[in-house]
């Protein structure tokens, strides 16, 4: 048998990947094997989400306006064809540009849309004092529940001492 | 300095490692692959500024450009799972940074502007993630990084928006396996929002019965939540898995098989990756379950062997000894790597 992928070299190595129960077979030659990292022992980075998000974008903005095709990131000049064709933004414009398109197909993957967890400087303070005292209150009643009543306390005084902070500030707790 | 893989973790009869990998992207830069040259060793240079001063204690960086990462020496780390296939394909305008003990390494211009990745041996998610948290408020500190209050962390790709958070435990689950239980398994994985994935190998079996799991999702869920999400499946699949273990070497057929992958693997003059994998993975469970009995069996851990997983990779075999070896040298020193292994 031929190597798939260059189809001139006899393929002497033979794959299968199986992810979530959906098999899938290579027959490569050794070098394609080596380019495609194939013959490495954990290829665990060559599943790509990416590739279906790509498929899954398609399907949407190939049913849309044609206004939306001409319409394009001032920032990096993509499109949504060229997202779609390479399941990747050009840049972090890209999603504020393509908000409306892409929030289907971000839901799809995530069944979800809204940011839970770390905040990075970037997202302001009074937004990381929320989420801090957001994840403080989480903990606190885990903590309640299992009469962790130690560690409690210490989550108690440290809720007290940043909603004291932000009323010192004037900000809204 | 020790090696990561080298120091003991928990569960090591059946998990070897755990990993933490955070996708992060810079305000100030498209995405990668619509950067100019010229861009990326500009970004390179700023992620090497805002790390100079990290403390590590003696677990120092290094930084390393991609242009250095040719051969064997990238196969190596490709290997090791320390950087993407993709990332040495080609070096321009990328850099690793790679610590002492090769637990962090953070691969810069991938798929995103940064990727901040560690390990720890045996089921150990915490730390590692406290680990990259570290890492990740140093760079926050001086450079930006591209937020959006609803999506989270933006990446190139959208399946990493949110957390940019990727945990996955490597697991060594091999009487799962021949009991047929690993395609019901992946099924209920994937309806819990994880991911199981066998590395390569024949028929649909993953070589040496090594296994990913890992959280698909990353937004609308806290890093604290999908940590917790996955220990406690794997801590469910490790009880199954030992259960499973328990059952099998009830068998005298199966006793006679480790007994026998002893004898190849202490006496065997070459090996090759696949044979070390299909010996090792039932020699395993003999170590675990006891099965082996004698005074030359007792000092022996399943750690012992987990490292050897490291250790056993062609290209990280060339490295080793720092030149290009050939398909028989390789077998060669592998099975002397091995021995050594039973020896001490």
């Amino acid at each position: 048998m031929l190597c798939e992928k260059c189809g001139q070299r006899e393929a002497t190595s033979h794959f299968k990947q199986t992810i979530n129960g959906k098999t899938t077979v290579y027959h490569v030659c050794a070098q394609c094997a080596e380019q495609m990292g194939l013959n490495n022992l954990f290829h665990g980075f060559h599943f790509n989400i990416g590739d279906m998000f790509g498929g899954l974008l398609g399907s949407v903005s190939s049913g849309s306006a044609p206004s939306l095709e001409r319409k394009v990131c001032p920032e990096c000049h993509s499109d949504l064809k060229s997202i779609s064709e390479t399941g990747r933004m050009g840049c972090a414009r890209c999603y504020t540009t393509f908000r409306n398109e892409l929030l289907p197909t971000i839901e799809q993957l995530h069944g979800r849309v809204n940011h839970q967890g770390k905040l990075p400087r970037s997202a302001g303070e009074e937004a990381r004092k929320k989420a801090q005292l957001n994840s403080l209150k989480k903990k606190l009643e885990e903590a309640v529940r299992t009469q962790d009543f130690e560690h409690a306390a210490q989550y108690r005084d440290e809720i007290n001492a940043i909603e004291k902070g932000m009323r010192d500030n004037g900000e809204m707790v | 300095m020790v090696k990561w893989y080298e120091k003991p973790g928990s569960e090591p009869d059946v998990v070897i490692s755990s990993r933490i990998r955070l996708a992060r992207n810079l305000s100030n830069y498209p995405f990668y692959g619509h950067m100019t040259e010229e861009q990326m060793n500009r970004l390179a240079g700023d992620v090497k500024a805002s790390l100079e001063n990290i403390n590590l204690g003696d677990n120092s960086l290094s930084f390393l450009s991609g242009d250095e990462l040719t051969g064997y020496r990238g196969m190596s780390l490709v290997e090791n799972h320390i950087v993407s296939p993709d990332f040495i394909q080609d070096g321009t305008g990328r850099m690793l940074v790679l610590s002492q003990d090769e637990s962090i390494s953070i691969m810069v211009n991938e798929e995103d502007h940064i990727r901040i990745q560690v390990m720890t041996s045996g089921l150990d998610l915490d730390s590692a993630l406290e680990v990259a948290s570290k890492i990740d408020d140093a760079i926050d500190a001086s450079l930006n990084y591209a937020f959006d209050s609803q999506l989270g962390f933006l990446t190139a790709c959208p399946s990493n928006l949110g957390t940019g958070l990727r945990a996955s435990v490597m697991l060594h689950i091999p009487a799962l396996e021949k009991a047929g239980s690993l395609n019901r398994l992946s099924g209920t994985l994937s309806k819990l929002g994880l991911t199981m994935r066998g590395t390569y190998g024949e028929g649909t079996k993953a070589v040496g019965s090594l296994y990913q799991i890992s959280n698909q999702i990353t937004l609308g869920i806290s890093e604290e939540q999908a940590i917790k999400n996955l220990r406690e499946i794997v801590s469910q699949i490790v009880e199954k898995e030992r259960e499973a273990q328990k059952a099998l070497v009830t068998s005298a057929r199966f006793q006679d098989r480790i007994y026998r992958c002893f004898g190849t693997l202490k006496y065997a003059k070459m090996i090759s990756t696949e044979e070390f994998f299909e010996l090792i993975s039932d020699f395993q469970i003999g170590i675990s379950r006891g099965i082996l009995t004698g005074s030359e069996f007792q000092r022996l851990s399943p750690e012992r062997f987990n490292c050897l997983l490291f250790q056993i990779g062609g290209a990280t075999l060339c490295q080793k000894e720092g030149r290009d070896l050939t398909a028989e040298e390789r077998d060669e020193l592998r099975a002397k790597i091995v021995q050594e292994a039973l020896k001490e």
